[in-house]
């Protein structure tokens, strides 16, 4: 019964599991009705009423309070009470009384040994935290840190702590900074990045609280399932036991899905929530390669519009009769795979995306000889993932890289499946309003909001909006010379992909402007050049890479000038990204300013908005400008438009999920 | 764009070894000209059915391929019409939820449970959501019918089949011959109150040897019978069986004899009963024959007769005809009609269909569909006039399942379906645009509006020329038609008895006086008494006098004098009073229509046209005008002729004996028939239409159940 007071309902673990997951199960329609009404109806209600929770701002007074007395402690004593914690924890759950006495030793113990103490705002975020919510703290607020707080409490109750962050950089860097806390306490902190053996993973998870990545935490989750086979309730494990067998379950990495805290949640939870992660062997393939060059072969000898149709919208490329037609009579001849109608179509069509739906320096980039996507909300290359269905191969063929291997593969879940099966979830994000609806409705998260520690001192600049594209690189490059020669401040220059930020290094270049480029291809100097971003007088070009969870320290006498300075030179396809980017100045109360300077030729208005952008353009050969409210109405439309489509697919993708799901039920065998 | 071949969750299922549970029967049939293959579970009696390419892929199932060489095998023996992997997946997934799969590892258990609770709580939800036929199950009749099928078996085969027609055939042709007695007053012997509770007795059990009829024509074709049960049809219980074994009978028209085997035993029946009915005298007897006749006979032919609704007649065609699940796939085949053509939804995928097929799927789907609404607005209407309460729940129940549901479903479709999205704007415009057409059209547009009302033709009682004492009627002084003024003698009756009486009266008269003349001088005080009866005697005849002045009829009024028929009328009898003809002048004649208390607000604030039928010649349409209203409802009706009794539709009171007194009070009003009009005779009846200022179909629904809930509830 020890666990019921934190974890309350039995009914919520998984059966047939080898370790403790949450049973994902489909809202039943009157838990749906009533999560609309709590969503849109009753929104007008203040959160108090609608979500009966912890009031957050007493808690952080109380916790305030109970601190008092705390520093005259010995730090035996202070560890001693924090043990006499655990039974206490378990037994009464997370009542507040208790909460407030765990915060303000872990407050305490931080002061001791980190230096610093948790200001108000992170207790707030702390104690929603441990409630299982998704919290929106404004960028640069110190999250990190503020996830201490329920991780330590949930570890000294005795239950497995992740903190899942977004890359390995920041997990290692994470562990590292907070390790003398949870070591304060006796508690173990291990960490996962890329390249760890299993055995070290083993370790790792096995310590109290354990940093990774996401993807690392999913693709150890896959082993472990695809490692005990079919058969892996712990009734069979035990089974086995008895049997006389050897122990399956010691080839396990995970401890089981207890509390898992997600930085950067919307990341996390929303946009890489589309890419299944799979688990893959490879396969040897035969004369794949060539079937790829005459694919690509076929697909350029088609004409748009006649033989195909583009939809950049929707990322689909469709084969009109015509082009079926046309495709039968240039298969003429041809063998193999091109006999049957259905598959030469496919391939042709998978050839057809390759070449006009994926962009070289835009959606992927070539390292070493190989392709590696780059994820558009971070910038970042996305390592050992690979398109499915020999989409891959194909633009490996486009591009002439050495063919990968075909892979097969093992195992297969998205990040929509996995996080919802931890039993406890929470997560910290500094953009989640946008997203709260969507976030509730497929994780069960409420997002709360937390008040700032200090009042933000960011400045935004009028926006600007150019004509062409050529106009608005030259105003870029004349606004960071104002900026970051003039005044002498640091300029950081963001762009939405690899390309955009070349085409603006050569502009610079041209203007005489020294500056320091970051992107998916120079991602090794990434700690030098953020390091290096906050000197004065800097300009930095970057892509999506200097958004999240960057933390951009301000050079000697910067704050003086008027701190950081950041330019948006296109918008993204979600608000979220864009204030990611804002979020990169002022930090801390430090002072900064922001700017948008962007063209009607960007790719986002033309794919999103086609009809007001062309209106626009005509309106402003026309008149010779577009006012304000073009502007912000194209912006406006063109990033509600590509957040719902988005948000369909993924909503979509999930359906679709659960019923092929429901429909491999004969499978014996999840994931 | 076509499905994609190879599918990312392909990995799952690839190395599994599926077979086929053991118990599983597979049938191949014929359905016009193309193969499938039905898999018949004969432990759920369900049967389903496969395209010869999953036949392929379950014919290879055999516990040792793995899903991956099913795969590559079908690719290689199919070519171009090789199933998808999604569709591999999809056909595994489908035999799993029909418990007809094994495979080398244990399925997912938690699964198994949640989707046997699912079908248990689906098949509640459909016996009892339907509240027009709720299915209660009693009784496996396996064995029953087991023990019996070496006995009835037969019958369904040859002999049978000459003993029906040696049966049924001369009864074809006695109702023939008998036609005119057997239909005459139908109404009243089937519904009359006595013979209700014969129905009552004979409908179950003749109901019940329909059904086992279906029972023992399935056993007889080899399937097997587990179900049989009684249904709430309607609220009135019905027995059925449950004969789905009977789709797997190789041959159609064994298939089709299934679904008729119950209207062929009904039938048989009702020739039987018929020769009871001629044999035996009126009695018992022949009243029970003849209401099995009507059963068996006509009942059966009405309901189970019709393929729009799914009873027997239509299993009956769609095996005939060879497409099984004819009702489902023409409302499929609609719905793909109106998201390609009406919402123009690029991407809607075409049901597999031949051209014959969709001619089918297009008028079948329309004219059931139409159908069964019609049949559920009178089933609820029906229900309403006899149960308030329950009828209203019924209907809102009914309204919900035919109209709600549907556009709620279409609605959802619009919004959330895949497919639709990249059509949706346009999707949604098209069809927010339709509706709000028909919005507008029923709450905006005027429609005509009207109500019939009855009435006879009324004349001024001046107008009429009546016998002014009993008597003959000796000649006509004015020939009828001729102008005439008041006081003008019109004819000459004469009354014989009158005549002798008046000459006895003159002669007692005289005698008197005689006999008080000779007394007058010898007793003054006899002669007193005689002059007091002389005086009396005179006055009688002058009375009698009196009577015979009125023997001469005089117009009451200026105009022409009509008799109808008058040649035929000299030397009748005439009772005084009765009507002799009338005179007529510019005064148009006036038509008295009654109105029940529902229309008459209507019909006074808001009539823009009155148009008139007479009776005389139905044809014509004349115009009227309103010309008075009585301020006040009563019961008497104007005329007789408009009773029920007298050829009217307005019920009166059987306890009141002139038969005249409506049982709910009427407004009378009077018509004035516009322009030349001849009318050949007055009391005649009329049909008045009332047309009303045009108003938008909403407020005259509005109106109209306002209407039936302040009779109901007075709400």
């Amino acid at each position: 019964m020890s666990r019921a007071a934190i974890f309350p309902d039995v009914h919520d673990f998984a059966p047939s599991r080898p370790y403790a997951e949450r049973e994902e199960e489909e809202a039943r329609w009157h838990d749906k009705a009533a999560e609309f009404l709590i969503g849109h109806a009753l929104r007008v209600l203040p959160e108090r009423v609608r979500l009966p929770a912890r009031n957050l701002e007493g808690l952080a007074a109380q916790v305030e309070q109970a601190g008092g007395t705390l520093h005259h402690e010995s730090d035996a004593r202070l560890r001693e009470r924090a043990h006499g914690l655990r039974r206490r924890l378990r037994r009464e759950g997370l009542a507040t009384e208790v909460v407030t006495e765990s915060f303000a030793i872990v407050r305490e113990a931080a002061a001791r040994t980190l230096g610093r103490r948790h200001y108000g705002s992170q207790l707030m975020a702390g104690a929603a935290l441990l409630d299982g919510r998704l919290v929106e703290m404004a960028t640069g607020e110190g999250k990190t840190f503020a996830a201490t707080l329920p991780s330590c409490v949930m570890a000294l109750a005795g239950y497995p702590v992740h903190v899942i962050t977004v890359n390995d950089y920041l997990a290692a860097r994470d562990a590292e900074e907070m390790a003398p806390l949870y070591e304060f306490f006796g508690l173990g902190v291990g960490r996962v990045v890329q390249g760890m053996e299993t055995a070290e993973r083993r370790d790792a998870y096995a310590c109290a609280v354990t940093y990774c990545s996401n993807k690392e935490l999913a693709f150890d989750y896959l082993r472990d399932r695809t490692r005990l086979g079919g058969r892996t309730s712990r009734l069979h494990l035990a089974l086995d036991r008895i049997g006389g067998a050897e122990r399956r379950d010691g080839q396990l990495v995970l401890r089981g899905l207890w509390y898992g805290l997600v930085d950067e949640a919307d990341s996390v939870f929303v946009d890489e929530a589309r890419t299944p992660l799979i688990l893959s062997s490879s396969s040897p393939s035969q004369n794949e390669g060539e079937d790829c060059l005459r694919a690509l072969e076929l697909a350029r000898a088609l004409e748009a519009g006649e033989d195909y149709r583009v939809d950049a919208g929707e990322r689909r490329v469709s084969l009109t009769p015509a082009g079926e037609a046309r495709l039968a009579s240039l298969a003429d001849g041809l063998d193999g795979a091109w006999l049957l109608a259905r598959e030469r179509e496919e391939r042709v069509s998978q050839a057809l995306s390759a070449l006009k739906l994926f962009h070289l320096d835009q959606h992927y980039v070539i390292s070493e000889g190989k392709i590696q996507i780059v994820d558009e909300s971070t910038g970042r290359v996305m390592p050992d993932r690979s398109w499915e269905r020999g989409l891959h191969q194909m633009i490996e063929t486009k591009e002439g890289c050495a063919l990968t291997e075909r892979r097969e593969t093992l195992a297969r879940i998205t990040y929509q499946r996995l996080f919802r099966r931890y039993l406890r979830l929470a997560g910290m994000s500094g953009t989640a309003r946008e997203v709260a609806p969507e976030i509730r409705k497929v994780y069960r998260l409420e997002v709360v909001p937390v008040p700032l520690n200090r009042p933000s001192q960011r400045r935004r600049l009028p926006d600007r909006l150019c004509t062409t594209l050529q106009e608005k690189w030259s105003f870029v490059a004349e606004r960071a010379g104002q900026v970051a020669l003039g005044d002498g401040r640091p300029v950081l220059i963001g762009t939405r992909s690899v390309q955009a930020s070349e085409a603006l290094s050569r502009v610079l270049t041209e203007h005489g402007i020294g500056h320091a480029l970051l992107n998916a291809k120079q991602d090794g100097e990434e700690a030098r050049i953020i390091a290096e971003a906050g000197q004065p007088a800097r300009v930095t070009v970057a892509t999506n890479m200097a958004g999240r969870g960057t933390d951009i320290r301000l050079g000697a006498g910067v704050a003086e000038r008027g701190g950081l300075h950041v330019i948006l030179t296109e918008f993204h396809e979600s608000r979220r990204v864009d204030r990611q980017l804002f979020g990169r100045c002022a930090r801390q109360g430090d002072p900064g300013s922001c700017e948008v300077i962007v063209s009607l030729e960007d790719e986002v208005f033309a794919v999103h908005a086609p009809r007001l952008s062309a209106w626009l353009k005509h309106f402003a050969s026309q008149r010779g400008g577009v006012p304000g409210w073009g502007l912000r109405s194209l912006q406006r439309l063109a990033q509600a438009a590509s957040e719902q489509r988005s948000a369909r697919v993924r909503m979509e993708n999930l359906k679709l999920d659960r019923r092929m799901e429901k429909l491999l039920a004969f499978s014996g065998r999840g994931e | 764009m076509s499905a994609p071949l190879l599918s990312s969750i392909w990995y799952r299922v690839a190395g599994l070894r599926p077979a086929l549970r053991t118990q599983v029967r597979l049938h191949r049939h014929r359905y016009r000209g193309e193969v499938w293959y039905l898999l018949q579970d004969p432990a759920s009696n369900r049967v389903h059915r496969f395209t010869p390419a999953a036949r392929l892929l379950i014919a290879a199932m055999n516990g040792e391929r793995t899903v991956a060489d099913l795969w590559a095998l079908a690719g290689r023996q199919l070519g171009e019409d090789a199933p998808t992997q999604d569709e591999v997946i999809q056909l595994l997934a489908q035999l799993h939820g029909a418990d007809l799969l094994r495979a080398d590892v244990t399925p997912d258990v938690a699964e198994v449970f949640e989707r046997g609770e699912r079908q248990s709580r689906a098949r509640r939800t459909r016996s009892y959501a339907n509240p027009m036929a709720l299915r209660i199950p009693l009784w496996d009749p396996d064995a029953f019918l087991n023990r019996i099928a070496p006995y009835v078996a037969p019958l369904w085969g040859r002999w049978g089949a000459c003993l029906w027609l040696l049966v049924v055939l001369p009864a074809l042709v006695l109702v023939a011959v008998h036609w005119s007695e057997l239909t005459h007053n139908l109404s009243d012997r089937v519904l009359g109150a006595h013979n209700l509770l014969l129905l009552w007795l004979v409908f179950p059990v003749i109901k019940a040897l329909h059904e086992m009829g279906h029972a023992t024509a399935t056993k007889a074709g080899g399937g097997e019978v587990h179900d049989m049960g009684i249904m709430l049809l309607v609220l009135f219980p019905v027995p059925y069986v449950e004969a789905s074994a009977a789709t797997v009978f190789p041959s159609r028209y064994r298939r089709a004899l299934v679904g008729a085997a119950g209207m062929i035993v009904e039938l048989f029946i009702a020739a039987l009963a018929l020769y009871v009915w001629l044999l035996v005298e009126p009695g018992m007897v022949r009243a029970l024959a003849y209401n099995v006749m009507i059963v068996a006979g006509v009942s059966t032919l009405l309901f189970n007769g019709n393929p729009l609704l799914r009873y027997d007649a239509y299993y009956i065609l769609a095996d005939l005809i060879e497409m099984p699940n004819l009702a489902q796939r023409s409302l499929a085949y609609w719905g793909y009609l109106l998201e390609r053509y009406l919402l123009r939804i690029e991407g809607a995928e075409p049901p597999e269909a031949s051209t014959g097929e969709k001619t089918w799927f297009v008028f079948y789907g329309l004219a059931s569909s139409i159908y069964r609404v019609l049949v559920t607005v009178a089933i609820a209407l029906f229900i309403a006039s006899r149960f308030f309460v329950i009828g209203v729940l019924l209907a809102i129940w009914a309204l919900i399942a035919t109209a709600v549901v549907p556009l709620v479903k279409g609605v959802r479709h619009l919004l959330t379906h895949p497919r639709v999205h990249r059509n949706r704007g346009r999707a949604v415009g098209i069809a927010a645009g339709l509706l709000t057409g028909l919005l507008l059209v029923v709450v905006l547009v005027p429609a005509p509006f009207r109500s019939q009302a009855e009435g006879v033709v009324w004349l001024s009682e001046q107008a009429t020329v009546r016998a002014g004492a009993n008597g003959f009627l000796g000649r006509f002084v004015v020939t009828p038609g001729e102008r005439v003024a008041v006081g003008d003698v019109l004819a000459q009756s004469y009354d014989p008895e009158l005549e002798a009486m008046i000459r006895q009266g003159e002669a007692r008269v005289a005698e008197l006086a005689a006999t008080y003349a000779v007394y007058f001088v010898d007793d003054r005080a006899h002669a007193q008494v005689v002059a007091e009866q002389l005086a009396a005697e005179r006055v009688a005849l002058e009375h009698l006098r009196t009577r015979s002045a009125d023997l001469v009829v005089r117009s009451a009024a200026d105009g022409v004098f009509i008799a109808p028929g008058w040649q035929d009328m000299t030397g009748r009898y005439f009772g005084k009073g009765e009507p002799l003809g009338y005179v007529t002048d510019k005064v148009r004649p006036l038509a008295r229509v009654v109105v029940s208390q529902d229309e008459i607000d209507r019909v006074r604030l808001a009539t823009d046209r009155v148009q008139i039928r007479m009776a005389q010649n139905f044809g014509e349409v004349l115009d009227g005008r309103i010309v008075r209203m009585v301020p006040a409802g009563e019961a008497a009706l104007p005329s007789r002729a408009l009773s029920i009794a007298g050829g009217g539709q307005i019920a009166v009171d059987p306890q009141d004996p002139h038969g005249d007194k409506a049982l709910s009070r009427m407004f009378q009003l009077d018509v004035m028939l516009e322009g030349d009009t001849h009318v050949a005779f007055f009391g005649q009846h009329v049909r008045v239409r009332f047309d009303f200022r045009p108003e938008p179909l909403a407020s005259q629904w509005y109106r109209a159940v306002r209407r039936l809930f302040l009779t109901h509830f007075n709400v």
